[in-house]
């Protein structure tokens, strides 16, 4: 960005969940989210990857606070989110917004298609009755839905087009920042590529910045410009997408990409396998090559 | 080789209102002794429904509606249920996708993988003992003592490892694993079809590994079968069908794939998966096909040899003197 100002600037969040082991038994603290730090430059693809339980979807909504982080800052355009009241987080919600992994449960069942699109229009009092209807036929032309079909239900559509509502509902508002938390893995493979070419020809047309959660490596290196491993909280390594895939420095990200199945028969297989202790005890990144960070 | 199971013109319905709809339409294959034959489809695409036909697992409103399913030499669409009780388990065995829901919670695991064994026949000490051996096949930690635990207790990874040894408890010759790691995470998925590829070899299994993922069956199929729309489009030994993919759906398929093709856009197939109650005229896969042509709504297309063992329904493929 030309004032050096980077769209979102993430230093140190943590989240801790308390949890009781049985119904009696002692509190517990998990920690979700551990110190994660990054940053994510205007127009820029920025991607979260870990196999479940690595706090990658927890700090999607830590950032949104849709869930209120335990510390750490969150800095949108220069602004600590985090110190936001009620109503000024509403009003930046506008320019943060997000996309789920399922597509059948995120649509609320009883609305119908043009209602889902048009309600953050209606919570952000945007325009009259008329312009927000012009509004979202324009939306469902964005994201290739046919308007004829604002007045149905979302059980009446495919996964990908569902999906395609969800997006559309996301960008009503006109978002700078869009977190995509897993959105084609519960589609079909065949579908999966529209909804991601989709993504891509949004964010050129758009100017979106995205940070693209995913645990699909093959995607990951296909769409994002940066990535960052997540492993039981913790930022693993992160680097340029070439960088990451190309030169993976912590044992960790070569464990992962070592078990990636590869769709040619007569790729080499030498699987590398996870050893826990390599996060014991918990190592501070370093940089071991410009903008490549490693926990080694 | 040998066929161990022959499946022929397997057709299965769905029983609707007024009419039924073929889920599996008139499907043929084969599995040959030891051979690893992978099912590829998306969803819907008839696959799962094959593997409980198989089993005669097929519920209501769902239907068998015909053709025939060899296995050593007799045909398990005919054979009494009692017969097939026996099959179940001792000679096919089914690893289901959910290694969450799978397993009973009220159980030990140890309880759970002997009773596989005592339903076909082995006293309680037999299958105590039996069930520490298969634990430490399938490579539990400390198996005497996961043996104890209740489910609730192990990880996913495990849990799927579990599933395995009571797949394997009674010597199967042939294993169906219906996408058995989906549901599991990248290191976990590659640790199970590792187990898989080991516990083939060991016990001499043939097996029928059905999945979504073309890079699961890349490592570890012999031959592929491609399903689409309740049909098999495309069969070929697995190096074929990477390296010669014949017909269009599978060539779409592989090319849709992120890091098939240069450039940041990914090669999509248009449309979508059709519903089997509403399929187009001619070949299911037409409406969505970048080749299609005049005869592809003529009817849907009979197998066509596209090289040695490599058959494909697809128009395109029909020899040039048969036209006339």
């Amino acid at each position: 960005m030309a004032d050096g100002v980077p769209l979102l600037d993430v230093r140190r969040l943590t989240k801790d969940f308390d949890a009781r082991a049985g119904l009696w038994g002692p509190r517990r603290t998990t920690r979700a989210v551990d110190e994660v730090s990054f940053v994510i430059e205007e127009g820029e693809t920025f991607a979260l990857v870990g196999e479940s339980g690595s706090g990658k979807t927890t700090t999607g909504r830590c950032i949104l606070r849709l869930i209120e982080p335990t510390s750490g800052e969150v800095w949108f355009r220069g602004e600590n989110v985090l110190a936001y009241t009620r109503s000024e987080l509403r009003r930046a919600r506008r320019h943060m917004q997000i996309v789920f992994q399922d597509p059948y449960s995120s649509l609320n069942p009883r609305m119908r298609v043009g209602d889902i699109v048009e309600e953050p229009l209606v919570i952000h009092k945007q325009g009259s009755r008329a312009e927000r209807r012009e509004r979202v036929a324009e939306l469902f032309r964005l994201v290739g839905l046919d308007p004829a079909q604002l007045d149905r239900y979302p059980h009446q559509f495919s996964g990908g087009q569902r999906q395609r509502i969800g997006l559309a509902r996301a960008l009503a508002l006109n978002p700078s920042l869009v977190v995509a938390d897993e959105p084609v893995s519960a589609l079909d493979v065949s579908v999966q590529a529209q909804v991601v070419n989709l993504l891509l020809d949004l964010q050129q047309q758009l100017k979106l910045t995205y940070l693209f959660i995913a645990h699909d490596l093959r995607l990951v290196e296909h769409i994002s410009v940066r990535v960052a491993v997540m492993y039981r909280g913790r930022i693993a390594e992160m680097a340029p997408t070439a960088r990451l895939f190309g030169a993976p420095q912590h044992p960790y990200t070569k464990a992962l990409l070592s078990a990636v199945p590869v769709p040619d028969p007569d790729a080499p297989r030498v699987r590398v396998g996870v050893d826990p202790g390599w996060f014991d005890p918990p190592r501070p990144l370093r940089e071991v090559a410009p903008r490549h960070w490693a926990a080694v | 080789m040998t066929a161990l199971l022959s499946v022929r013109h397997l057709t299965t319905v769905f029983d609707l209102d007024r009419r039924s709809v073929a889920a599996v339409d008139a499907v043929s294959f084969d599995i040959n002794e030891g051979e690893t034959l992978g099912l590829v489809g998306e969803s819907g695409s008839g696959k799962s429904m094959i593997a409980l036909s198989i089993l005669r697992l097929v519920q209501p409103p769902g239907r068998i509606a015909g053709g025939s399913i060899l296995f050593r030499d007799r045909d398990l669409l005919a054979c009494p249920e009692a017969e097939m009780r026996r099959v179940r388990g001792a000679e096919i065995a089914l690893i289901f996708q959910e290694p969450m829901t799978a397993l009973n919670p009220v159980f030990t695991v140890g309880d759970q993988i002997a009773e596989a064994l005592v339903v076909h026949g082995a006293t309680r000490a037999e299958a105590q003992a039996r069930a520490l051996e298969l634990a430490e096949a399938v490579r539990l930690p400390d198996p005497a003592h996961c043996l104890r635990n209740y489910p609730h207790r192990l990880s996913g990874g495990m849990r799927q490892r579990v599933l395995i040894a009571i797949a394997l408890a009674c010597r199967p010759a042939l294993v169906i694993a219906d996408e058995p790691t989906t549901a599991l995470d990248v290191t976990i998925q590659a640790e199970i079809l590792d187990l898989l590829r080991t516990m083939k070899t060991r016990f001499h299994l043939s097996l029928l590994l059905i999945t979504h993922d073309l890079g699961v069956i890349a490592g570890t199929a012999d031959r592929v079968a491609v399903m689409y729309a309740g049909r098999i489009v495309e069969e070929a030994a697995v190096r074929t069908i990477f390296r010669e993919p014949r017909h269009p759906y599978t060539r779409g398929l592989l090319a849709s794939m992120p890091g098939s093709g240069p450039g940041r856009r990914l090669q999509a197939i248009e449309g979508t998966v059709p519903d089997i109650g509403a399929l187009p005229l001619g070949c299911a896969f037409g409406p969505r096909c970048p080749d299609r042509f005049d005869r592809c709504g003529s009817g849907p297309p009979p197998a066509f040899e596209a090289g040695p063992e490599h058959q494909v329904r697809c128009y395109l493929h029909q020899p040039k003197d048969a036209l006339r």
